[in-house]
């Protein structure tokens, strides 16, 4: 899918995130008894996922997959945080004041998660990191997140190659043996990464490449596309203020 | 000094071992003359791929000389040298490293730092060139196999080589795609050396063949001489292209 569909698609990468930023630095400063601020800022975020209806499923994925992570690290913070008391065993207690922050915690992290899932699922890699560098991330930390999504494209049919060759020669029962041949296969991948990064390194230095990385760009952002990310952002700071 | 003037590329005595003491090139000479198309064939390990990774300093010779467009491959003269030739590697997956094909074919000019609207006019004739104007932001994984090889070239158009060196260029295309390409290929009105096993490639695209073997030109001459040399190209485990041959499969009978 080169173009993603739906109404925030054809928005300018760059606004996408400077909008997704602002609300997540507004979402993560929020009081946590700001009900009426919370409410607005999900319902801005279920507008914009239903205004790209046709990659729903996508966006809830890509929501989902943070999760467990959020859940680990939420499920810590009744334990840690000094309050009221609602619940104790040997020598763990659990606040009340605590599962009110973890619950905002959460909340507040699937608002964030959630904002840049949509960026993410509306916007194809290569105009997304057009857009990091676009907002001002440095130009080497935009290359090897490039690098890194250009090339996992290459590895994962190779180490699926790999797995394939190794699955067709692997007969009778599994065992320690399926283990070890599994760390074959990694090893192999890993070694097999350092040649084609040695031969990426060759062939940007036979163009010209001389340790300082430059990008070429085509996209000015359009005067419509600033105005509506502005006018967004003026009302997600509002919300802020006002909350 | 004056033979450098008219020829591209002059390698002398070349000799070269990977760390590994494997000795891959021994004492290869050669003189490109500038406009010319040579084909370099040879059977696998006879270190064609390594004798062209010399050309532009990814490797460094342990004895012996190369000049290109009368400028020494030495370190100090790499950025010179690597603007004359364009060096489309064998596996088009490693020479296109960004994340469209706008960024890969604008790499080569925006290094050489020219400015954004002459960048941009490169780009676009470089593209039409190959064929695949309007594929600017396609990102690479989405291009079919002969589609990248084709911006594989572009990206060395891009900045206007006098030579163009290509790695094995057809390895792994479909009848299709290589004809695609040897037609590119033929419109290229600029010194080709190309190394490859494709020997109708190089029978159609060239007008000199250099036989490599173990490291050293062991024939060298008109390719419509050397590719029909049948009794040649048995020796040094190659084969008659395939036009030569003039025989189709015969299923056997039971």
């Amino acid at each position: 899918m080169d173009r993603p569909a739906g109404a925030i698609a054809r928005v300018d990468p760059r606004v996408k995130l400077v909008v997704a930023l602002v609300l997540c630095v507004c979402v993560v400063t929020l009081p946590s008894r700001a009900y009426m601020a919370w409410a607005a800022y999900l319902a801005i975020v279920v507008v914009s996922v239903l205004a790209n209806h046709r990659v729903a499923a996508d966006i809830g994925r890509r929501a989902v997959r943070p999760l467990p992570f959020l859940v680990a690290l939420v499920m810590l913070v009744p334990l840690f945080r000094p309050g009221r008391p609602v619940w104790q065993w040997e020598g763990l207690t659990v606040s009340a004041e605590g599962l009110y922050a973890a619950a905002t915690l959460f909340f507040g992290s699937l608002l964030c998660v959630g904002a840049f899932a949509v960026v993410t699922a509306t916007t194809p890699e290569e105009r997304l990191l057009e857009g990091l560098r676009g907002i001002g991330v440095p130009a080497t930390v935009a290359g090897v997140i490039a690098f890194m999504l250009r090339y996992l494209h290459v590895l994962r049919p190779e180490l699926h190659r790999l797995r394939d060759a190794r699955d067709a020669r692997t007969i009778g029962p599994g065992g320690p043996g399926v283990v070890r041949s599994g760390a074959n296969v990694l090893g192999s991948l890993l070694l097999r990464s350092f040649d084609r990064a040695e031969r990426v390194a060759d062939a940007m230095a036979a163009r010209g490449y001389d340790g300082q990385l430059r990008v070429h760009h085509r996209h000015p952002a359009r005067t419509g596309h600033v105005v509506a990310g502005a006018l967004v952002t003026a009302i997600i700071v509002l919300i802020r203020v006002v909350g | 000094m004056s033979e450098l003037n008219h020829e591209a590329i002059v390698i002398r005595d070349l000799h070269f071992a990977y760390p590994d003491g494997n000795e891959v090139l021994r004492g290869v000479n050669l003189c490109v003359t500038r406009g010319e198309r040579v084909a370099i064939v040879g059977p696998n390990g006879a270190g064609k791929s390594t004798l062209l990774r010399h050309l532009i300093g990814l490797l460094r010779a342990h004895a012996g000389a190369i000049h290109v467009m009368g400028h020494d491959v030495v370190p100090e003269s790499y950025r010179t040298v690597r603007r004359c030739i364009g060096y489309v590697f064998q596996d088009p997956d490693d020479q296109l490293f960004s994340p469209s094909v706008l960024e890969d074919v604008a790499f080569g000019p925006l290094h050489l730092g020219l400015p954004h609207d002459e960048i941009e006019l490169r780009v676009d004739l470089a593209l039409e060139a190959v064929g695949l104007t309007g594929l600017d932001h396609r990102a690479p994984q989405r291009l079919s196999e002969g589609e990248k090889r084709r911006v594989a070239v572009a990206t060395v158009l891009s900045y206007d080589p006098d030579i163009l060196v290509l790695d094995e260029p057809t390895a792994d295309l479909d009848p299709k795609s290589r004809r695609r390409l040897i037609e590119l290929l033929g419109r290229m009105n600029r010194t080709l050396l190309v190394a490859t096993h494709d020997l109708d490639l190089a029978w159609e695209l060239c007008q000199r063949v250099v036989l490599l073997r173990c490291g050293t030109v062991v024939a060298d001459g008109p390719a419509r001489r050397l590719l029909a040399d049948a009794e040649l190209l048995q020796a040094n485990d190659l084969e008659l292209p395939l036009l030569l041959q003039g025989r189709t499969y015969d299923r056997p009978t039971s």
